[in-house]
């Protein structure tokens, strides 16, 4: 193996016990030192299993029948154990509750210097090293569990750096941060990567803040690896294939490829500035240069000073909260005077950074929370005055995890289950639980556990659990974590053409502004227990202000529309998705329009 | 934003949360003796008072906490004194309650072994309240010479409490928005939750299982033993309350053996 290797895969085939077919198929894969390799795929394909491999944690920890060699800094994982390989490579989860062990920053960093038998004041000094290279040495003597998201990654980065590893894998270690924990996450992982050259290689769904950072792009699908190269030309290569293999593009590719792709022999964009050229080199050649200009958006509400705004007039609400206040036992508050009103029918997001009340919120509208102070009336009937049974025949609420949720021992009777609770007749359970298999894409499995189904499953089939009801109001809470493209834009064509079917109400609790910008209709930010703005969607997105409050990034298309503005062109600020903008160039170069 | 667990760890800079975890544990095992040596009344409620000043006093802790924290076990010792009171035979008849005779000496040991069920979680909830799980595992290997594999698999039951306490919480409400808390009265509250064992115990496992993961990764079990940052030694204060606690359970047992203090067996009790 020459010096220049940090990981090699041969052959690498892995079926887990009790599986019948393999996750790993087959696998050869060679990364370089100080590479930084980002692994995609639809959910289900092996990324994680081929993330797990790479320190020994398959076969010795996950097991199964294993072939092949995967040999890391010249040892192979087969005849190490997973503890010796610590040194030579560290692994951060998804879960970031999870993988923490101690109660505090600086006992978890402690923890596998401490197994490595370091000295103690030896161990201090790499301790305070890593924490100041992850930016949370002020916070050393912090409970864990009293971080934010990304704070708790960063915590995890440096109880890993702290070993001194020479290569990182990361399996999607952002899955659960808010855009902006999402992209200090990243910032910390390009400045170690320059300062310590060290090798990483990460699992992750967000393409649009990686696609510039990373060197390369491997993309696996059935277990094998079915692309690799530099991100461009991957990218390039899977634009036409995107939505079959289920892949996330970045945006600012999809906006050239949804045009007419690349020019021949070229690459797709995979940054705001090259977007903006090519963008900017089609309108300057096209005959009507920023002719079709979209209509302005602009938000009808929106609190700079912490405040609540005043909820949005609706002559017919679904939902209205009023002066809501929630504090867990004697925390400080968690809502605060916090009011809205949801009209019927449509998608409306809400978003926020962690701990920011979102889910509180929710739970306060289902009643699994008793709020301090407030009214909350659902379709004109406060809700605090209905049975459990009554609430739960009009509002639906689907957890972040899915497993919570399940009571049954087959996918078929979990879906029939509230059906047959509400003692609804057997032949309309039938259709109505036929029909949602079949929506939700698990036709074939109705006869197995919930529990044994993949993380993506079990979603689709928690959020299944409730749509049967088609009850008025349903809350989604992060119905996407983990969810590739395919799945999350099926999702929400589901749920949009239940909200035209049935006039329910969808709220959708999320940190995807990507889905926000193309599926809510209205976007409802929270910050620090308050509701900081209410209004239109595209009007979140252009007030600066507002994101960086929220911990919130608006979508690349967003970038892409002003960086046209700034060369002259007549886009406007409501256009935020793929979609929008095509219109825009379209209209502009198309001589009908001009 | 999490709620609060009740069998989890708090630092509230108490007494206890200062005191070193061996002996805390040396406490824990002496109050239960001493609660185990009688079936009197009053020598229960005079342990359970002590028990509570601790808490409250010692441990910082409310009594509105105490209670989110065992009023689960406080129900089911209510429902085990209700039931031996009932059905034990005794040898003292007291009074005549709809048709059934009550004995004197029946209620003073229901009421007794009621007590000190209850009053072993209260314990178990000082210790895991005011104990960090790290101290403990780093004691228990300083100080006990346990190997750190066993302790450290000591520390994860603690950290895995109050993950079961939340699995649950969450669970049950989850699933009361699905309509499963709709199964009226005691049968259907059994059934209710046995549905919630699964997902609980699901969850609970995959937390576990990143857990192990995450200590595997960083070399945990690499060498046959590991090195501490922290001392966690018992000092003077620890050794002398420690002494002095096994000693007042031996006078205890002595007295009871001597015949001085009337330990309270139910004569009839099989």
């Amino acid at each position: 193996m020459s010096d220049d290797i940090a990981i090699e895969l041969r052959g690498v085939r892995f079926t887990p016990d009790g599986a019948t077919h393999p996750v790993l198929d087959g696998v050869d894969l060679v990364v370089r030192r100080g590479e930084w390799v980002l692994v995609m795929g639809p959910s289900g394909g092996g990324k994680t299993t081929l993330a797990l491999t790479m320190n020994g944690i398959v076969p010795h920890l996950v097991t199964g029948a294993f072939e092949g060699d995967v040999i890391v800094s010249g040892r192979s994982t087969r005849e190490t154990p997973v503890a010796s390989m610590a040194t030579s490579i560290g692994m951060v989860f998804q879960d970031p509750d999870g993988q923490i062990v101690h109660e505090t920053v600086r006992d978890e960093v402690y923890f596998g210097l401490e197994n490595l038998q370091r000295e103690p004041a030896d161990i201090v000094v790499a301790c305070e090293r890593s924490l100041r290279e992850v930016g949370m040495l002020d916070l050393r003597d912090a409970e864990v569990m009293s971080l934010s998201g990304g704070q708790k990654q960063r915590v995890s980065l440096a109880s890993v750096l702290a070993l001194g590893p020479a290569i990182i894998v990361l399996d999607e270690p952002t899955a659960n941060l808010d855009p902006q924990g999402m992209r200090d996450v990243f910032e910390v992982i390009a400045r170690i990567r320059r300062e310590r050259d060290v090798t990483i290689v990460m699992v992750e769904h967000h393409v649009d803040e990686l696609a510039e950072l990373v060197d390369r792009l491997i993309v696996v699908d059935e277990g094998r690896i079915v692309h690799d190269g530099p991100p461009a030309e991957v990218f390039t290569a899977v634009a036409p294939v995107a939505e079959r293999r289920a892949l996330w593009l970045p945006q600012v590719s999809e906006i050239v490829h949804a045009l007419d792709g690349a020019k021949p022999g070229g690459l797709l964009p995979i940054s705001v500035e090259a977007c903006v050229a090519e963008l900017d080199r089609r309108l300057a050649s096209g005959p009507a240069h920023g002719a079709r200009v979209t209509p302005v958006v602009t938000p009808v509400a929106s609190a700079t000073n912490g405040a609540s705004p005043r909820p949005t007039a609706s002559a017919d609400p679904i939902l209205q909260v009023r002066n809501l206040s929630y504090a867990y036992g004697t925390a400080a508050p968690v809502l605060r005077d916090v009011s809205l009103s949801l009209e019927r029918g449509g998608i409306t997001a809400i978003c926020g950074p962690n701990g920011s009340g979102k889910t509180t919120l929710a739970k306060c509208i289902t009643r699994i929370n008793a709020p301090a102070a407030g009214t909350i009336f659902l379709d004109g009937a406060d809700v605090t005055k209905l049975s459990h049974a009554e609430l739960s025949s009009q509002v639906g609420y689907v957890f972040q995890n899915p497993d919570h949720q399940f009571v049954a021992d087959t996918v078929y009777d979990e879906l029939a289950y509230s059906l047959r609770v509400r003692k609804l007749d057997g032949d309309e359970i039938r259709e109505r639980v036929e029909r949602m298999l079949g929506l939700m894409d698990l036709v074939g499995r109705e006869e197995e556990s919930p529990f044994g189904l993949s993380v993506g499953e079990r979603r689709r089939l928690s959020v299944a659990t409730m749509l049967i009801l088609g009850q008025k109001l349903l809350v989604l809470d992060e119905p996407t974590i983990g969810q590739d493209l395919a799945r999350s834009e099926a999702l929400f064509g589901i749920l949009d053409e239940l909200c035209r079917e049935v006039s329910s109400t969808m709220v959708f609790i999320t940190h995807d502004m990507r889905l926000v910008a193309d599926w809510c209709q209205r976007t409802v930010v929270m910050a620090e227990g308050v509701v900081q703005y209410d209004g239109p969607t595209s009007g979140a997105f252009v007030d600066a202000d507002l994101l960086a409050r929220a911990h919130l990034i608006a979508p690349p298309v967003i970038d892409v529309s002003r960086g046209l503005r700034a060369r002259g062109h007549g886009v406007s600020d409501g256009a935020i998705t793929v979609a929008e903008l095509r219109a825009f160039v379209d209209g502009a170069v198309s001589p009908v329009s001009a | 934003m999490a709620r609060q667990m009740s069998f989890a760890y708090r630092d509230t800079g108490s007494w206890l949360n200062r005191l070193d975890p061996v002996t805390k544990f040396v406490g824990v095992v002496a109050f239960t003796f001493i609660a185990f040596g009688t079936y009197i009344w009053w020598a229960q409620v005079a342990i359970t008072i002590a028990v509570f000043l601790l808490a409250t006093v010692g441990g910082r802790m409310s009594l509105a906490a105490i209670w989110r924290g065992t009023w689960y076990f406080a129900v089911a010792s209510v429902g085990f004194f209700v039931v031996q009171s009932w059905s034990l035979p005794g040898t003292q008849p007291w009074f005549v309650f709809a048709g059934h005779q009550f004995y004197a000496d029946t209620i003073n040991f229901a009421f007794s072994l009621a007590v000190r069920i209850y009053i072993i979680f209260v314990l178990s909830l000082i210790f895991v309240r005011t104990t960090n799980p790290r101290d403990l595992a780093v004691a228990s290997v300083q100080v006990l010479r346990v190997p750190y594999r066993i302790a450290y698999s000591l520390f994860v039951a603690l950290r895995i409490i109050p993950l079961i306490e939340d699995q649950f919480a969450t669970v049950r409400a989850a699933q009361t928005v699905r309509g499963v808390g709709m199964d009226p009265g005691f049968r259907g509250r059994i059934r209710n939750s046995v549905r919630y064992a699964l997902p609980v115990l699901v969850g609970v496992m995959r937390e576990a299982n990143v857990m192990v993961l995450s200590m595997e990764s960083r070399a945990f079990g690499a060498f046959p033993t590991r090195t501490f940052v922290d001392d966690v030694r018992m000092g003077r204060r620890g050794v002398v309350l420690s002494v002095g606690l096994i000693v007042a359970v031996i006078v205890w047992y002595v007295l009871i053996g001597l015949g001085v203090i009337n330990a309270g067996f139910l004569h009839n009790y099989q």
